[in-house]
């Protein structure tokens, strides 16, 4: 693999370092996919544990008071709020669900794909910036394994930066 | 002189740097090495190889950064660079200020000693009772301070001398000047 030169411009005006994305053979490899989720996914099931301790509980309500259940759909919204804010200084942009276990998450303007670009082009750029998303699928995965739900967690990039996360859990809430 | 550097780190690092989550980064820096550990059947020498390699590929580009950000010029002296990377350099990157000590008599040695280090945050090493004899579990520090300095055409032999996370008292970096690099002129431009 090799990194072209990086920090190509910086345009003064309004201090936006463009990063110039990584040319690699190992762009869209299943092992990498793999092992980029896989790091999200061990530190969203500590970050998960860190969380729960250090938000106040009172203001959580993961466990629904009806049924004295898990409620999924708080937990999402704790991932959308509390999870995001933390790790990316913003929250999730919208929350959906079929109320069947599925939810799709929307990150209008994902934090780390902001300043990726390729020279060759937007299509490019998607292309290229994909094996780092795996990585916050992964945190997700994790911080909802860290509550005992089990998920899968894909995502697609139609308008860059957006991120649209489409988590799959077994619940229905 | 000491006084206004330390002023104007400390205003790079307010106004100047993004910051990162501080869990974020500990969490993450905990994956990769775990990872690598695993995917080097625990090799921990390997590993630490591997980790330095990792940081001086970070620091040959973080001292352009580095460069951008202070705007700082040459130093004069080796002494001086160490309390540049102190002062400023882990000031403005991880926002810690190791001491700088140890100085040997020639002034080309001396010693990091960490009061506190956000990457082993949380951390135990592997209870395998090889780890804590053979990983140097922030050995990516070693890489990026390498790395960096010889972007500016400073050889610098850096190791980890004893680390908390091993039972030591302290954490410390021991960083040895080889010599001087000349400004390499590219092949051709004679």
């Amino acid at each position: 693999s090799s990194l072209t030169t990086s920090n190509l411009s910086d345009n003064k005006t309004n201090n936006k370092i463009r990063i110039e994305t990584l040319e690699s053979n190992y762009i869209n490899n299943d092992l990498v996919n793999f092992k980029v989720e896989n790091y999200g996914y061990s530190i969203g099931l500590r970050l998960g544990e860190l969380l729960s301790f250090q938000i106040n509980s009172n203001s959580l309500n993961l466990i629904s008071k009806e049924n004295n259940n898990l409620d999924i759909l708080n937990i999402m919204k704790f991932i959308c709020r509390d999870v995001w804010k933390k790790l990316y200084d913003k929250q999730m942009d919208n929350l959906r669900t079929n109320h069947r276990g599925t939810f799709v998450l929307i990150d209008s303007n994902f934090k780390d794909l902001t300043r990726m670009s390729s020279s060759k082009g937007i299509n490019d750029t998607i292309i290229k910036c994909k094996p780092y998303v795996w990585f916050p699928c992964g945190i997700i995965r994790g911080i909802l394994s860290s509550l005992d739900i089990d998920s899968t967690v894909n995502f697609e990039i139609t308008k860059f930066p957006s991120v649209t996360f489409n988590v799959q859990t077994n619940i229905s809430g | 002189m000491s006084k206004a550097v330390r002023t104007a780190a400390d205003e790079i690092w307010k106004n100047r740097v993004e910051k990162i989550n501080v869990e974020l980064f500990t969490l993450t820096y905990g994956s990769v090495v775990s990872q690598l550990c695993r995917d080097l059947n625990n090799n921990y020498c390997e590993v630490n190889k591997q980790l330095e390699i990792m940081g001086e590929n970070i620091g040959v580009r973080l001292i352009e950064d580095f460069l951008a950000r202070t705007g700082a010029g040459r130093c004069n002296s080796f002494k001086e660079t160490g309390e540049i990377i102190s002062k400023v350099g882990f000031k403005i990157f991880l926002n810690i200020v190791p001491q700088v000590t140890n100085w040997t008599d020639n002034g080309k040695q001396f010693s990091l000693v960490f009061d506190e280090n956000p990457l082993a945050e949380f951390v135990e090493l592997p209870d395998d009772g090889k780890a804590v004899k053979e990983l140097w579990y922030s050995n990516v520090l070693c890489g990026v301070l390498k790395g960096a300095l010889q972007m500016v055409q400073l050889d610098v032999d850096v190791s980890f001398v004893s680390d908390v996370l091993r039972g030591h008292d302290q954490t410390e970096i021991k960083l040895r000047l080889i010599r001087y690099l000349k400004d390499e002129i590219p092949a051709g431009e004679d």
